[in-house]
Protein backbone atom coordinates (compact mmCIF):
# COMPACT_ATOMS: atom_id res chain seq x y z
CA UNK A 1 0.00 0.00 0.00
CA UNK A 2 2.82 2.38 0.94
CA UNK A 3 4.69 1.57 -2.28
CA UNK A 4 1.61 2.22 -4.39
CA UNK A 5 0.92 5.53 -2.60
CA UNK A 6 4.46 6.86 -2.98
CA UNK A 7 4.72 5.64 -6.57
CA UNK A 8 1.50 7.47 -7.46
CA UNK A 9 2.73 10.56 -5.65
CA UNK A 10 6.01 10.59 -7.56
CA UNK A 11 4.26 10.00 -10.89
CA UNK A 12 1.78 12.84 -10.25
CA UNK A 13 4.60 15.17 -9.25
CA UNK A 14 6.64 14.24 -12.29
CA UNK A 15 3.76 14.74 -14.70
CA UNK A 16 2.56 18.03 -13.24
CA UNK A 17 5.99 19.51 -12.74
CA UNK A 18 7.60 18.58 -16.02
CA UNK A 19 4.63 18.63 -18.41
CA UNK A 20 4.91 21.88 -20.32
CA UNK A 21 1.79 23.63 -21.55
CA UNK A 22 1.94 26.19 -24.37
CA UNK A 23 -0.14 28.70 -22.41
CA UNK A 24 2.48 28.70 -19.64
CA UNK A 25 5.24 29.57 -22.09
CA UNK A 26 4.04 32.94 -23.28
CA UNK A 27 2.19 36.06 -22.16
CA UNK A 28 -0.04 38.24 -24.32
CA UNK A 29 -1.15 41.74 -23.35
CA UNK A 30 -3.29 44.32 -25.08
CA UNK A 31 -1.66 47.73 -25.45
CA UNK A 32 -2.60 50.93 -27.24
CA UNK A 33 0.01 50.07 -29.86
CA UNK A 34 -1.20 46.54 -30.53
CA UNK A 35 -0.91 43.11 -28.91
CA UNK A 36 2.29 42.50 -27.00
CA UNK A 37 3.63 38.95 -26.93
CA UNK A 38 6.35 37.71 -24.61
CA UNK A 39 7.77 34.22 -25.03
CA UNK A 40 9.33 33.12 -21.75
CA UNK A 41 12.93 32.22 -21.38
CA UNK A 42 14.42 29.24 -23.15
CA UNK A 43 18.02 28.14 -22.89
CA UNK A 44 20.50 27.26 -25.62
CA UNK A 45 23.82 25.61 -24.82
CA UNK A 46 27.20 26.39 -26.33
CA UNK A 47 28.64 23.75 -28.64
CA UNK A 48 31.43 23.05 -26.15
CA UNK A 49 28.77 22.77 -23.41
CA UNK A 50 30.59 25.29 -21.22
CA UNK A 51 28.04 28.09 -21.35
CA UNK A 52 24.27 28.54 -21.37
CA UNK A 53 22.44 31.26 -23.26
CA UNK A 54 19.04 32.10 -21.75
CA UNK A 55 16.95 34.21 -24.11
CA UNK A 56 13.41 35.52 -24.33
CA UNK A 57 11.39 37.04 -27.15
CA UNK A 58 9.22 40.15 -27.11
CA UNK A 59 7.04 41.17 -30.04
CA UNK A 60 4.49 43.91 -30.63
CA UNK A 61 2.23 42.74 -33.45
CA UNK A 62 1.85 46.19 -35.00
CA UNK A 63 5.54 46.23 -35.88
CA UNK A 64 7.79 44.04 -37.99
CA UNK A 65 10.64 43.72 -35.49
CA UNK A 66 11.15 41.20 -32.73
CA UNK A 67 13.31 41.90 -29.70
CA UNK A 68 15.41 38.94 -28.52
CA UNK A 69 17.00 39.61 -25.15
CA UNK A 70 19.74 37.22 -24.14
CA UNK A 71 22.22 36.78 -21.31
CA UNK A 72 25.62 36.14 -22.90
CA UNK A 73 28.15 34.58 -20.53
CA UNK A 74 31.90 34.87 -20.93
CA UNK A 75 35.05 34.26 -18.91
CA UNK A 76 36.06 37.90 -19.43
CA UNK A 77 34.29 41.24 -19.49
CA UNK A 78 33.79 41.97 -23.17
CA UNK A 79 31.48 43.66 -25.67
CA UNK A 80 28.91 41.86 -27.82
CA UNK A 81 29.30 43.15 -31.39
CA UNK A 82 26.58 41.30 -33.26
CA UNK A 83 24.35 38.24 -33.19
CA UNK A 84 23.28 35.90 -35.98
CA UNK A 85 20.41 33.43 -36.23
CA UNK A 86 21.55 30.51 -38.37
CA UNK A 87 18.94 28.21 -39.89
CA UNK A 88 19.36 25.15 -42.07
CA UNK A 89 19.80 27.08 -45.31
CA UNK A 90 19.94 30.75 -44.37
CA UNK A 91 21.16 33.12 -41.73
CA UNK A 92 19.94 36.43 -40.32
CA UNK A 93 22.14 39.05 -38.78
CA UNK A 94 21.55 41.63 -36.07
CA UNK A 95 24.44 44.05 -36.62
CA UNK A 96 23.50 46.43 -33.80
CA UNK A 97 23.27 44.92 -30.35
CA UNK A 98 22.24 47.00 -27.34
CA UNK A 99 23.85 46.31 -24.01
CA UNK A 100 21.29 46.34 -21.17
CA UNK A 101 23.73 45.58 -18.36
CA UNK A 102 26.91 43.67 -17.54
CA UNK A 103 27.77 42.08 -14.22
CA UNK A 104 29.84 39.39 -12.57
CA UNK A 105 28.06 36.15 -11.78
CA UNK A 106 30.21 33.74 -9.79
CA UNK A 107 33.19 32.91 -12.02
CA UNK A 108 31.94 34.44 -15.23
CA UNK A 109 30.77 37.76 -16.61
CA UNK A 110 27.26 38.05 -17.98
CA UNK A 111 26.23 40.50 -20.67
CA UNK A 112 22.50 41.11 -20.95
CA UNK A 113 21.88 42.23 -24.50
CA UNK A 114 18.98 43.17 -26.72
CA UNK A 115 19.01 42.47 -30.43
CA UNK A 116 16.34 43.04 -33.04
CA UNK A 117 15.41 40.78 -35.91
CA UNK A 118 12.63 40.85 -38.47
CA UNK A 119 9.53 38.93 -37.38
CA UNK A 120 9.66 36.51 -40.33
CA UNK A 121 13.28 35.64 -39.55
CA UNK A 122 12.54 34.79 -35.92
CA UNK A 123 9.40 32.88 -36.84
CA UNK A 124 11.26 30.77 -39.42
CA UNK A 125 14.04 29.97 -36.96
CA UNK A 126 11.69 29.02 -34.12
CA UNK A 127 9.32 26.80 -36.08
CA UNK A 128 11.81 24.81 -38.12
CA UNK A 129 12.17 21.09 -37.26
CA UNK A 130 15.87 21.36 -36.36
CA UNK A 131 17.15 23.67 -33.67
CA UNK A 132 18.57 26.94 -35.01
CA UNK A 133 21.99 28.15 -34.05
CA UNK A 134 22.60 31.47 -32.35
CA UNK A 135 26.06 32.86 -33.10
CA UNK A 136 27.30 35.58 -30.78
CA UNK A 137 30.22 37.70 -31.98
CA UNK A 138 32.11 39.38 -29.16
CA UNK A 139 35.40 41.26 -28.92
CA UNK A 140 36.78 38.24 -27.04
CA UNK A 141 35.73 35.68 -29.65
CA UNK A 142 32.76 33.96 -31.23
CA UNK A 143 30.32 31.70 -29.41
CA UNK A 144 27.97 29.16 -30.97
CA UNK A 145 24.78 28.13 -29.20
CA UNK A 146 22.06 25.64 -30.01
CA UNK A 147 19.69 23.17 -28.34
CA UNK A 148 19.98 19.36 -28.33
CA UNK A 149 17.60 17.93 -30.93
CA UNK A 150 15.63 15.82 -28.42
CA UNK A 151 14.97 18.90 -26.31
CA UNK A 152 14.11 20.97 -29.39
CA UNK A 153 11.55 18.41 -30.51
CA UNK A 154 9.69 18.93 -27.21
CA UNK A 155 9.87 22.72 -27.41
CA UNK A 156 9.25 23.29 -31.12
CA UNK A 157 5.54 22.27 -31.22
CA UNK A 158 4.80 24.85 -28.52
CA UNK A 159 6.64 27.55 -30.47
CA UNK A 160 4.69 26.63 -33.62
CA UNK A 161 1.45 27.10 -31.69
CA UNK A 162 2.58 30.46 -30.27
CA UNK A 163 3.57 31.80 -33.68
CA UNK A 164 0.27 30.59 -35.14
CA UNK A 165 -1.45 32.64 -32.44
CA UNK A 166 0.70 35.67 -33.25
CA UNK A 167 -0.09 35.34 -36.97
CA UNK A 168 -3.79 35.09 -36.16
CA UNK A 169 -3.57 38.24 -34.03
CA UNK A 170 -2.09 40.15 -36.97
CA UNK A 171 -5.19 39.38 -39.02
CA UNK A 172 -7.64 40.78 -36.45
CA UNK B 1 0.42 4.46 6.98
CA UNK B 2 -2.61 6.15 8.54
CA UNK B 3 -0.31 8.32 10.65
CA UNK B 4 1.63 9.41 7.54
CA UNK B 5 -1.53 10.36 5.66
CA UNK B 6 -2.93 12.18 8.71
CA UNK B 7 0.33 14.11 9.20
CA UNK B 8 0.47 15.11 5.55
CA UNK B 9 -3.18 16.21 5.62
CA UNK B 10 -2.57 18.35 8.73
CA UNK B 11 0.52 19.93 7.18
CA UNK B 12 -1.37 20.76 3.99
CA UNK B 13 -4.33 22.18 5.88
CA UNK B 14 -2.07 24.43 7.95
CA UNK B 15 -0.22 25.85 4.95
CA UNK B 16 -2.95 28.44 4.52
CA UNK B 17 -2.41 29.87 7.99
CA UNK B 18 -0.61 33.19 8.04
CA UNK B 19 -0.74 33.65 4.25
CA UNK B 20 -2.68 36.07 2.09
CA UNK B 21 -4.01 35.67 -1.41
CA UNK B 22 -4.93 32.47 -3.18
CA UNK B 23 -3.75 29.24 -1.61
CA UNK B 24 -4.04 25.75 -3.03
CA UNK B 25 -2.68 23.16 -0.64
CA UNK B 26 -2.73 20.30 -3.16
CA UNK B 27 -2.35 22.07 -6.51
CA UNK B 28 -1.90 25.70 -7.42
CA UNK B 29 -1.46 27.31 -10.83
CA UNK B 30 -2.55 30.94 -10.56
CA UNK B 31 -1.66 34.38 -11.81
CA UNK B 32 -2.35 37.27 -9.45
CA UNK B 33 -1.76 41.01 -9.55
CA UNK B 34 1.12 42.21 -7.43
CA UNK B 35 1.56 45.89 -8.15
CA UNK B 36 0.29 48.59 -10.48
CA UNK B 37 1.53 52.13 -11.07
CA UNK B 38 0.29 55.14 -12.97
CA UNK B 39 2.92 54.60 -15.69
CA UNK B 40 1.60 53.64 -19.10
CA UNK B 41 1.92 50.04 -20.28
CA UNK B 42 5.14 49.96 -22.26
CA UNK B 43 6.44 47.42 -24.72
CA UNK B 44 8.97 45.72 -22.49
CA UNK B 45 8.41 42.56 -20.46
CA UNK B 46 10.76 40.97 -17.97
CA UNK B 47 10.52 37.88 -15.82
CA UNK B 48 12.26 36.56 -12.73
CA UNK B 49 11.76 33.16 -11.09
CA UNK B 50 12.40 31.34 -7.85
CA UNK B 51 11.95 27.67 -6.93
CA UNK B 52 11.28 25.79 -3.76
CA UNK B 53 11.74 22.03 -3.50
CA UNK B 54 10.27 19.82 -0.80
CA UNK B 55 9.83 22.89 1.39
CA UNK B 56 13.47 22.39 2.30
CA UNK B 57 15.48 24.42 -0.18
CA UNK B 58 14.48 27.56 -2.09
CA UNK B 59 16.65 29.27 -4.71
CA UNK B 60 16.39 32.05 -7.23
CA UNK B 61 15.99 35.79 -7.52
CA UNK B 62 12.34 36.55 -8.22
CA UNK B 63 12.57 40.21 -7.31
CA UNK B 64 10.84 42.93 -9.30
CA UNK B 65 14.21 44.63 -9.70
CA UNK B 66 15.66 41.51 -11.34
CA UNK B 67 12.73 41.13 -13.72
CA UNK B 68 12.83 44.82 -14.66
CA UNK B 69 16.58 44.70 -15.17
CA UNK B 70 16.28 41.68 -17.48
CA UNK B 71 14.13 43.69 -19.88
CA UNK B 72 15.84 47.04 -19.39
CA UNK B 73 12.67 48.46 -17.86
CA UNK B 74 13.14 51.85 -16.27
CA UNK B 75 9.47 52.68 -15.62
CA UNK B 76 7.33 49.85 -14.27
CA UNK B 77 3.66 49.92 -15.18
CA UNK B 78 2.47 46.76 -13.42
CA UNK B 79 3.61 43.43 -12.03
CA UNK B 80 1.93 40.00 -12.07
CA UNK B 81 2.85 36.97 -10.01
CA UNK B 82 2.39 33.43 -11.26
CA UNK B 83 2.52 30.62 -8.74
CA UNK B 84 2.76 26.94 -9.57
CA UNK B 85 2.76 24.53 -6.64
CA UNK B 86 2.17 20.81 -6.25
CA UNK B 87 1.43 19.56 -2.73
CA UNK B 88 3.68 22.30 -1.46
CA UNK B 89 6.56 20.01 -2.39
CA UNK B 90 7.48 21.84 -5.58
CA UNK B 91 6.74 25.54 -5.92
CA UNK B 92 7.72 27.89 -8.71
CA UNK B 93 7.03 31.62 -8.50
CA UNK B 94 7.42 33.86 -11.55
CA UNK B 95 7.14 37.63 -11.43
CA UNK B 96 6.38 39.31 -14.77
CA UNK B 97 7.12 43.01 -14.95
CA UNK B 98 5.70 45.28 -17.67
CA UNK B 99 6.95 48.75 -18.44
CA UNK B 100 9.21 50.86 -20.64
Amino acid sequence: MKKIFFTLLIVCLHISVFAEKTEDMYVMRLTTQGQLFFISENIFTSTDRKFELPFDITYLNSTDSVSIKMTVPHHTLTHVDSVALVLEDEAYMCPVVYSIYKEKDKKQWIHRTDCTFRYEAVKKSMIQPTAPQIVVYTEAGTQYYTMPQAQWQKLQPHLVEIFMLIDASKRL
Amino acid sequence: MKKIIFSVACALALTSCGTVGLVGAVYMNTTEPTAVTSNTLGTKVGQAKALSVLGVAAVGDAGIEKAAKQAGIKKVSHVDKKTFSVLGLFTKVTYTVYGE
